[in-house]
């Protein structure tokens, strides 16, 4: 490549990209020096980076952008993948080599009768409307915070799980008295699944008054997850 | 930290930046978005597969190119977007002269081959090294080099159009 006594195209290119080595970085400068048309070349390119790096710094925000009419089926296809992603998610910290997350992290509700709880902040994660799993659910709640006391309980509702804590829940009594009796019991619903919701019934999702809005039940899930919190799946 | 533990704290990080990469791909946040959130299920769950730790971004964005590819076999109707729905985005972008310029340019991106798109969005947005672009979309670095050059002349034409480079000659004049 030095061989030559013209610069490429690709040679240009290498160079705001640094991707030459030293002896044809200088040769390119050096010709640049003695060049205008080759300066203006090189300075373009850099322009060229640069209105690209701005144009993306901030794409636009997906749940900003859907057209109702458009994405309506597309929307639901997002919210089942969250779904799934999230089960993907979670079973990859139990997959970690490290055995961070491994023990003592994941639990399903048929081990809360262990008594391994007290003191641990639990994370119950709900994402189906079948009656009897948001029932028991709200029972493993109660049992926690009655017999085995740990320091904090947050409830995350996605998916069909929403309906628990939504405005006129058939388990609207059972949230509010939970959340009355325990000020650290939480409720979060899903903001994407919220979305989902609003697009499918024309109208948006109103939410307990004890129930809060959360941005992604994933990134709330995750996020406990860092923070050590104890992940149990209603 | 384990090869699972590496690839999720990769992924978390990297979130944004994958789905900035799959935008500036499709110009359609979303598919973008779900072209993203397919890639991290998958990188998750083969992260028993990464080889080197240290090419991480490698195989990562690697997989994002697999997800794009599965996706446009499966629905070719895949195109970027009619000028009118670019404009119609809401980045949080202030200025209206600057979300003017944004979207001159990414309309500019737009009219680009997806080959020409991919490549500059690789090297410019996440700084990928050739040798590394070359590694994400298994060809050549020679092929990098050249499909990279053809891609900036036709921007640079593109963003003349939109009046956002100066209309003076492309032609670089060699030195004797």
């Amino acid at each position: 490549m030095s061989q030559s006594n013209t610069i490429s195209d690709e040679q240009l290119n290498a160079f705001v990209d640094q991707q030459l080595d030293q002896e044809d970085r200088e040769r390119v400068l050096n010709a640049t020096v003695k060049d205008q048309d080759l300066a203006e070349e090189v300075y373009s390119l850099y322009q060229m980076k640069e209105l690209v790096q701005q144009a993306y710094r901030q794409p636009p925000e997906v749940t900003k952008s859907y057209n109702p009419v458009r994405r309506r089926s597309d929307i639901f296809h997002w919210a089942a993948m969250l779904v799934l992603f999230i089960t993907a998610a979670v079973s990859s910290y139990q997959w970690n080599e490290s055995g961070d997350f491994a023990q003592n992290t994941f639990y399903d509700m048929t081990a809360i009768e262990s008594g391994q709880f007290a003191g641990k902040r639990v994370l119950l994660h709900v994402d189906s409307s079948d009656p009897q799993r948001i029932m028991t659910a709200m029972q493993t709640v109660e049992k926690l915070m009655s017999k085995r006391q740990p320091e904090k309980i947050e409830v995350v509702a996605n998916g069909a799980g929403l309906v628990m804590v939504r405005q006129n829940s058939p388990h609207a009594t059972r949230v509010s008295s939970l959340a009355s009796r325990y000020t650290n019991v939480e409720f979060k619903a899903c903001g994407f699944a919220m979305e989902a919701t609003r697009l499918k019934e024309g109208q948006p999702v109103v939410l307990l008054p004890e129930a809060e809005k959360v941005d992604a039940a994933l990134n709330e899930i995750l996020r406990r997850l860092k923070e050590g919190w104890v992940y149990v799946k209603a | 930290m384990g090869k699972t533990g590496a690839v999720r704290s990769y992924l978390e990080q990297k979130w944004h930046d994958l789905y900035r990469m799959a935008y500036a791909w499709s110009h359609d946040p979303q598919l973008a978005s779900d072209i993203t959130q397919e890639a991290v299920s998958r990188a998750l769950k083969k992260a028993g597969q990464l080889h080197d730790e240290h090419a991480i971004g490698v195989w990562v964005y690697r997989i994002l190119m697999n997800c794009w590819i599965d996706r446009y076999k499966a629905d070719r109707h895949f195109e970027p977007l009619p000028e009118t729905e670019l404009h119609g985005n809401d980045s949080p972008v202030d200025d209206i002269e600057q979300q003017d310029l944004v979207t001159r340019v990414r309309q500019a991106l737009s009219e680009l081959s997806f080959e020409q798109r991919q490549i500059i969005a690789l090297i410019d947005l996440e700084g990928f090294s050739y040798s590394q672009v070359a590694e994400i979309l298994q060809v050549p670095m020679g092929t990098v080099m050249s499909r990279l050059c053809r891609a900036r002349r036709q921007l640079k034409e593109r963003l003349k159009e939109q009046s956002v480079m100066g209309r003076r000659s492309n032609n670089v004049r060699r030195i004797k």
